[in-house]
């Protein structure tokens, strides 16, 4: 079936008649180009309307009945303008053609749907319910060409036999869908996921079926041969032992098989969700890394800072820890220096003055010259009581004795001090003050400008330092958001990201080892298992003929082959998937140089994960948001082209390609007509990208029509919605 | 006998409470008034860790720039309530006994004739001494204020009082 044209009529934004919002399709990528809440997802909502007479609720996410939304279906240009007893009806018309029909005259059809409500009551609010007379039902109506006119078709199931045609119910998910839906539509992880679109494909659920009965059979014909064997023992009590531990057996073989199933589930999960972060991991390993160096560079500047504040800080100190404060004051010393000479000097002719006074008083009372005899004499004179002049010998404490020690007392005092001279000694002081001064000038002030240079340069290689640090930091934050621009993650996802991709990669290793011990622990018990059956067997006689031995072990064998077969069918089935996955991926891949390699379904457990392995079968890592998408699309395309029917249904989706690039977007529109006979695509990637919309229009074959919608009022200028229609412009 | 550096020691020298604002300005009043926050501006700035640094620096400036100006007498002053030899915060009993032997330049004091004083006479020069200090302190608390009306942009370097050491060469 092709769609031929759609008509709407005061449904939502489509105010006016069905004449004004009319959209003709042709065979090929029909695209309706949109700015975001130009109309585009009111325009999926009149196709579901028209057909399944649901639309989607966008806060809630889910499809929802005319009857729930009521009033709200109707456009307000319409409501608002609306007199009480005017009647208003939404309307959608679509008409149809079956593409493949040889006949001459090929099927044409019309669908109609209607929501009819009437005003009974004035009020502010045109959108108060209480106002109108509200139906619980739209109506609908199916009318088929008959050469030259359309006429009504008859019986209650017309409408939508003619709709099963258009849409097929087990294909519709893969018909019609919006393009935040693709993700869960195929979703790797859940085993149904794949096993629907495989049911659809061969009806799988018969296999499972035959291998639910063999089970049934088998298990019956196993147990009617235990009963049996333990009838025929020729040691009871041996038996029962053996009948005990294959029970128990059998009980642990069930609880492990639980496990394992368990086991499998998470294994694929973890594997899937690592999968997902593996395109992100890369940007969130060097996001992580930049971040890191980011602190790491702040903690730098912070630490220059605080030399720098101490260094400043102390700049200052030293006018007294350096003396700096003391630069211009050299010249002081040098008159302090005279100033003490010259006071030393007077203070020794004051002394040498005092000491000829007393000596000329000396000599006026001595008739010897003074220091004659010299002190040394005097003291032997007196040592020895004898006067060497007169040879006169005296005793100690006469008048010779006395006189010479009086002698000997006067030498002694013409030793001169400053303090018989003038009242006070300075000399300490002045001369500390000299050593302070001298010590100053000579090692300090001498060299102040070359002190306070040193300490300039100490902070200018500070201030470099951290003019350094702050250029590293912003090439790095400009870094930072380049990647963070460029990547589909959020500045504080990463860590997460980061942590969840080890901890997904740790639970695999670990599911892994469950799974290999699990496995060896059900071989073990198989294998017991079956020892158990020889010994019952053995325990029987060897020449004792079982009745239900043979039925058995058949029954057995068609257990296993239902199960191989199944399995076999399903994995022919997921390599056709795979096979026809591969051809559109790699023509929507066609301008990606970077993308490489093949999809391929590797089983994990029960499930199976896309991966993307290069020629040689070896995983590549460059898996990431878009790509899982584009896989996914073509996994949805390769389940269409597998049944075969792509030839005889449309295609409708909202945003399909929001997350691509435009080379992925062009490969994609590209594609699409290999699998559709008609798509129907609606898009906001055209809008503000000119130079996409360029390539649509230029590279793109089999283009149907392309359209712009926009608002007849910008959304920034809308106060209300009463005017509120949509322009509709066709650009081929 | 008298003890010089006893006597100058215990001086408390004076400023005049005109100033009290600027050297508030420029001087922590002591270690407890340490602040985190790197201050530096002229209402904030704190350029030395105590007043009498800021005294001792003024006097310099006004040694520097020859510029005595003894505090007239009917000016209220004030004193930093710690006598010259308890200044020893970053090596400043270094710098107060330089201070004391440009002082002894200044004065033209002769020391011997200092010597030969009675006791009274010798503290009065020491008064006298003092008195000097004073007057320089006051003489570059002068020209620091001028400085800072001026020019108060000046005063946001860090190296300012350093700069103003060069100036004045």
């Amino acid at each position: 079936m092709i769609i031929d044209s759609i008509a709407i009529e005061n449904f939502q934004c489509y105010s006016g008649k069905l004449e004004k919002n009319k959209f003709m399709f042709r065979k090929g990528l029909n695209v309706i180009i949109g700015d975001n809440g130009s109309g585009k997802s009111k325009l999926y909502d009149a196709f579901f309307w028209v057909l399944y007479d649901k639309i989607f609720d966008s806060s809630t996410r889910q499809l929802i009945n005319t009857s729930d939304v009521g009033i709200n279906l109707i456009s307000d240009k319409a409501k608002s303008g609306a007199n009480i007893g005017d009647r208003i009806t939404a309307k959608i018309q679509m008409k149809l053609h079956e593409y493949r029909n040889t006949s001459a005259y090929p099927n044409e059809y019309i669908l109609e749907r209607y929501y009819t409500i009437e005003k009974i009551k004035d009020s502010s609010d045109y959108n108060d319910s209480e106002c109108w007379k509200i139906p619980t039902h739209s109506v609908t109506g199916v009318e088929k060409k008959d050469i030259l006119n359309y006429k009504p078709l008859a019986g209650t199931d017309a409408f939508d036999s003619v709709v099963q045609k258009l849409i097929p119910t087990d294909m519709s998910q893969y018909l019609w869908f919006q393009g935040e839906q693709v993700d869960s539509l195929i979703d790797f992880k859940n085993e149904n996921s794949l096993t629907q679109a495989i049911n659809i494909l061969s009806d799988i659920n018969y296999y499972d079926s035959i291998i639910d009965i063999a089970e049934k059979v088998f298990k019956q014909a196993e147990n009617a041969y235990k009963n049996e064997l333990r009838d025929k023992s020729k040691n009871e009590q041996l038996t029962q032992s053996l009948t005990t531990r294959q029970e128990q057996l059998e009980r642990l073989i069930s609880r492990d098989e639980g496990d394992l199933k368990k086991i499998d589930e998470n294994l694929a999960f973890a594997e899937e969700y690592k999968d997902e972060l593996l395109g992100k991991i890369k940007d969130a390993q060097e996001l992580e890394k930049i971040k890191s160096e980011l602190k790491n560079n702040r903690e730098r500047i912070n630490r220059i800072d605080g030399e720098l504040s101490i260094a400043r800080k102390g700049f200052n100190s030293n006018l007294f820890n350096k003396h700096w404060i003391l630069r211009n004051a050299g010249s002081y010393f040098k008159k302090f220096e005279y100033l003490m000479k010259d006071y030393e000097e007077e203070r020794e002719n004051l002394k040498l003055e005092h000491k000829l006074k007393i000596q000329q008083e000396e000599a006026k009372r001595n008739r010897l010259p003074e220091n004659v005899p010299n002190a040394t004499y005097l003291q032997e004179m007196i040592n020895e009581k004898i006067c060497f002049l007169c040879d006169r010998k005296f005793e100690e404490n006469d008048t010779a004795h006395n006189h010479l020690s009086e002698l000997l007392e006067k030498t002694k005092k013409t030793r001169v001090s400053i303090s018989d001279i003038v009242k006070n000694d300075f000399k300490t002081f002045f001369q500390n003050l000299y050593n302070n001064g001298y010590y100053l000038k000579t090692n300090i002030i001498n060299n102040i400008d070359q002190s306070i240079a040193n300490e300039l340069e100490k902070i200018d290689k500070l201030e470099d330092k951290k003019k350094k640090a702050i250029q590293d930091h912003e090439i790095l934050d400009q870094k930072f958001k380049q990647l963070l621009g460029t990547s589909s993650i959020g500045e504080e996802e990463s860590r997460d990201i980061v942590r969840k991709f080890q901890q997904y990669d740790k639970d695999k290793d670990k599911f892994q080892h469950q799974k290999f011990e699990t496995e060896q622990r059900l071989k073990a018990y198989n294998t017991e298992l079956k020892d158990i059956l020889v010994k019952m067997r053995s325990n029987v006689g060897e020449t004792d003929k079982l009745e239900t031995a043979e039925k058995k072990e058949v029954l057995e064998t068609f257990f296993e082959i239902a199960k191989s077969t199944r399995n076999l069918v399903f994995e022919e089935q997921i390599r056709l998937i795979e096979e026809e996955a591969n051809k559109h991926f790699k023509r929507m891949t066609a301008d990606n140089r970077s993308v490489q390699g093949k999809i391929i379904l590797k089983k994990i457990g029960n499930n199976y994960m896309p991966k993307n392995v290069d020629e040689n079968g070896i995983e590549l890592t460059s898996i990431n948001d878009s790509n899982i998408i584009l896989i996914k699309l073509a996994t949805i395309m390769a389940i269409v082209t597998a049944k075969g029917k792509s030839e005889f249904h449309p295609l409708i989706s909202d945003a399909p390609t929001s997350k691509f690039g435009d080379n992925y977007t062009i490969g994609f529109c590209n594609t699409i007509d290999d699998v559709f006979a008609q798509s129907i695509i609606l898009s906001y990637d055209f809008y503000h990208n000119k130079a996409l919309r360029k390539r649509l229009l230029d590279e793109v074959d089999n283009l149907g029509a392309v359209y712009v919608i926009e608002p007849s009022i910008r959304e920034e200028n809308r106060t209300n919605r009463k005017e509120l229609s949509t322009n509709i412009t066709l650009l081929n | 006998m008298i003890d010089l550096m006893e006597e100058l020691g215990k001086k408390t020298p004076r400023y005049s409470m005109k100033y009290r604002r600027l050297i508030e300005g420029f001087a922590r009043k002591g270690a407890i008034d340490y602040h985190e926050s790197g201050e530096k501006s002229y209402d904030l700035g704190k350029f030395f860790t105590n007043f009498y640094e800021f005294f001792l620096y003024s006097a310099f400036i006004g040694l520097y720039t020859n510029n005595p100006i003894p505090i007239p007498d009917d000016q209220e002053t004030k004193t930093f309530g710690v006598p010259v030899r308890d200044w020893s915060s970053n090596n400043s009993a270094q710098t107060v006994q330089y201070l004391w032997m440009t002082m002894f330049v200044k004065s033209e004091l002769d020391f011997n004739v200092l010597e030969d004083m009675e006791q009274k006479d010798v503290e009065r020069e020491m008064r006298t001494i003092s008195r000097l200090i004073e007057a320089y302190a006051n003489g570059g608390f002068d020209f620091i204020n001028s400085k800072v009306t001026e020019n108060p942009a000046f005063f946001d370097d860090d190296d300012c009082f350093v700069k103003l050491l060069k100036e004045v060469e």
